[in-house]
């Protein structure tokens, strides 16, 4: 042992904490006694052996088989306690509890699961940080009877979020006491209970701050007696949910700090209850969610004190679509403070009045009409916005307004005016052809280069002229299904997106194993790979991946018809997180 | 543009320009509230930080010592961990004592982005692995008797959300 690596160990054991120190401590005891016992095997064995016995683990026996006297040398104790402890080149590095809980704050409940069974410090953790606690959901399905007296066993502790499904409530009976007054979150779908029943539950959680109520209906002509008052409540989601007038106005006087307010698919609500429960909330609503119906949004114009920051419209209809976008409009310039607007239709007018009224948009998800080119010229509004969504699967004649400008191209001179733009999203149809060609589509994000995510679904182009230039330095998300590019260009566009972790190619007639193999060896930041109904697929990709990639996270194949039986099996067994189907 | 010293645990001196060094919360209030005069010439004591450390730091500090003012988080938002730029990627492609030496200097110098692009670069670490594989990448014990893992695991199923 030489000095120098003495004086590092005694260093580290007095900076460690003070069980490792402890353990350094014997350690270096123990290293002692070795150094002794060199000296005794040197004089045995000669110089030769010193450097045998540094690795102190596992040489003894070695030794010993060339000469009997060292067989003592085996049994002594000294060596087996230094034989069992750990060695130190595997160190545990330390970090403070609450930068732990930090770092755990930034995983999911599914990804918490696993940290939370890692030893018992970390689960008491877990545990015992509400954020990550709250982060769990406990759920109870059809046959559960929820009973006063009877606490279900194995309940996670902490629970305070709820999933109930299915479950049959009586009045006066609701659930074990104390259950309601932790939970912040609530969701009753397809339960069975009176109206009643509904605010005797209410009363009993006064800290909600999530309330969903899914595919139930509540009816009853006796009005009710109780009361309940959810201050905290900031969210409420009513879906394929039927209330009742008197449902719906206790919920409104019941939820004074609503922000979020989402009511779909809701049948036998009519309008004039709705506007008076939304005339309730206008002081703090900011999000809101609806149907496509014309009296509705005549509603949301009344609220004259409403300021909405994000406003999504189901829209589904086409019958009323003059009156909805001219509704849409109204909406749009008394609503000046709009930061996300989606599932709405547009026209290239419509978007660019939005545009107009709401300069600080930054979420857009748009259906484009029928009988319109996709002419982007609103983006020049819209400085700020980061997420383009566009839907034009319903068109019928081009996406692309390459008729305006035939040299640069449409997209390009439109996308140019949204230098924040981190995702684009764009869904075609077989029914129109949307661009000059490939390299036109991919070359128009040249001056996008914050873009993260780009999804296109559908597209077809007109010539097969598909020079890429263009790179893409942030690109982290490509989502590729049902287009025609050809392999090579495929595989040169792999090439000019290195920082991509998530590759999706679904329908894609072209996506070869070469492909495959340009994804394996170029993408060295993959982590998620997704590969569906790819016809060209051979066992040869699987090779790839195996060879290449075993370390992606999440790798699912579906129905690549020529992938055989044995190469499936192969990837199932590489890693139990892949998820591989035929 | 005005420098100041700080000296670390090992006795190593740094001269740093003020700015650079203000983006550490710590010497910002000992410069500003506490009133320390860095004209003085005398150094600042870092008792917690090593000097290959701080030198890391500093590099961080340097590229950073621009960035506006984060906005303020809403607590209870879910947290992201795919927006960490390229170059700090870069610069954390260390081994993991360094990283988690660089994360305890980072706390006790209270530089809440780089505790945060650190975080998250664990968080990275941790996404995707079973309980197994993260007591390996960590180098954790598995003090759980036999049995009792697996009960445990069973009270998890009533917690179990949406599939990924």
């Amino acid at each position: 042992m030489t000095e120098n690596a003495r004086s590092r160990r005694n260093r580290a054991a007095k900076d460690c904490s003070p069980t490792l120190g402890n353990l350094y401590r014997a350690v270096l005891r123990l290293e002692k006694k070795i150094d002794s016992l060199d000296d005794k095997v040197n004089q045995l064995l000669g110089s030769s052996s010193t450097n045998v016995c540094r690795g102190m683990v596992a040489t003894p026996k070695a030794i010993s088989d060339d000469n009997n006297n060292l067989v003592r040398l085996d049994n002594c104790p000294a060596l087996q306690v230094a034989v069992a402890a750990p060695a130190p080149k595997e160190e545990q590095y330390q970090l403070p509890d609450e930068i732990w809980v930090e770092i755990f704050r930034h995983l999911s409940d599914i990804q918490l699961m696993p940290v939370r069974l890692c030893c018992h410090h970390w689960m008491s953790l877990v545990d015992g940080s509400p954020v990550l606690a709250g982060k769990f959901m406990v759920r109870f399905g059809p046959g559960f009877f929820p009973k006063q007296r009877v606490k279900p066993a194995h309940l996670y502790p902490k629970a305070s979020r709820a999933l109930m499904q299915e479950i049959v409530f009586n009045p006066g009976n609701l659930w074990w006491p104390g259950f309601g007054r932790n939970l912040v979150y609530l969701k009753l779908s397809k339960c069975s209970l009176l109206p009643q029943t509904l605010f005797e539950i209410l009363s009993e959680t006064p800290n909600l701050r999530r309330l969903e109520l899914c595919s139930g209906g509540y009816f009853d002509s006796r009005p009710s007696k109780v009361t309940f008052c959810l201050d905290k409540l900031k969210e409420l989601v009513l879906h394929y949910q039927s209330v009742s007038e008197e449902v719906l106005e206790k919920l409104g006087q019941g939820c004074p700090h609503l922000k979020v307010v989402s009511i779909t698919r809701s049948i036998c609500l009519d309008e004039d209850q709705l506007g008076a429960f939304l005339q309730k909330l206008q002081d703090t609503l900011e999000t809101l969610e609806i149907d496509d119906k014309v009296a509705l949004m005549e509603e949301i114009l009344k609220c004259k004190r409403l300021s909405l920051k994000r406003l999504t419209l189901n829209y589904e209809n086409d019958y009323f679509i003059n009156n909805i976008m001219r509704k849409l409009a109204d909406i749009s310039r008394s609503q000046g403070s709009l930061e996300h607007l989606a599932g709405i239709p547009g026209t290239a007018m419509t978007l660019r009045q939005i545009g107009a009224e709401n300069p600080e948009l930054k979420h857009l998800q748009v259906r484009i009409q029928q009988f319109e080119y996709l002419a982007l010229e609103f983006l020049d509004e819209t400085p700020n916005l980061e997420h383009l969504e566009l839907d034009g699967s319903r068109l019928v004649r081009y996406l692309a307004d390459f008729n305006v400008n035939k040299t640069t191209g449409g997209l390009q001179r439109y996308l140019h005016y949204a230098p924040k733009l981190r995702t684009f999203i764009l869904h075609g149809s077989n029914r129109n052809t949307a661009f000059r060609s490939w390299g036109e589509l991919f070359n128009s994000f040249e001056n996008n280069s914050q873009l993260r995510r780009l999804e296109l679904t559908t597209l077809e182009v007109a010539t097969e002229y598909n020079r890429f230039s263009h790179e893409f330095p942030s690109l982290r998300q490509l989502k590729l299904v049902n287009c025609d590019i050809p392999a090579k260009s495929l595989a040169k566009l792999v090439g000019l997106c290195p920082a991509l972790r998530e590759v999706h190619l679904s329908n894609m007639r072209h996506f070869n194993d070469q492909v495959v193999l340009a994804v394996c060896l170029k993408l060295t930041q993959l982590r998620d790979l997704t590969v569906e109904i790819c016809p060209e697929i051979t066992d040869a990709s699987a090779g790839h991946i195996l060879k290449h990639r075993p370390g992606l996270e999440q790798l699912n194949v579906f129905r690549c018809l020529k992938l055989s039986h044995e190469a499936i099996e192969q990837l199932r067994a590489a890693n139990s997180n892949w998820d591989i189907e035929k | 543009m005005s420098t100041i010293k700080l000296e670390t645990s090992d006795g190593v001196k740094f001269t740093v320009k003020t700015q650079v060094a203000k983006c550490s919360g710590t010497i910002r209030t000992m410069l500003e509230d506490i009133g320390i005069n860095p004209q003085d010439g005398e150094a600042i004591p870092l008792s917690n930080v090593h000097s290959t450390i701080l030198q890391k730091i500093l590099v961080w500090a340097e590229h950073h010592v621009d960035d506006p003012e984060p906005p303020r988080e809403d607590a209870d938002a879910a947290k992201r961990t795919d927006d960490i730029c390229s170059w700090d990627e870069d610069f954390l492609k260390v081994d993991q004592r360094t990283l988690f030496d660089v994360m305890l200097a980072a706390n006790y110098l209270d530089m809440k982005q780089l505790i945060a692009v650190c975080c998250k670069t664990v968080a990275n670490m941790i996404k995707g692995k079973t309980a197994d594989q993260i007591r390996r990448t960590f180098n954790i014990e598995n003090d759980f008797p036999p049995g009792e893992e697996d009960k445990i695991r069973l009270r998890n199923q009533f917690c179990e959300e949406r599939s990924r």
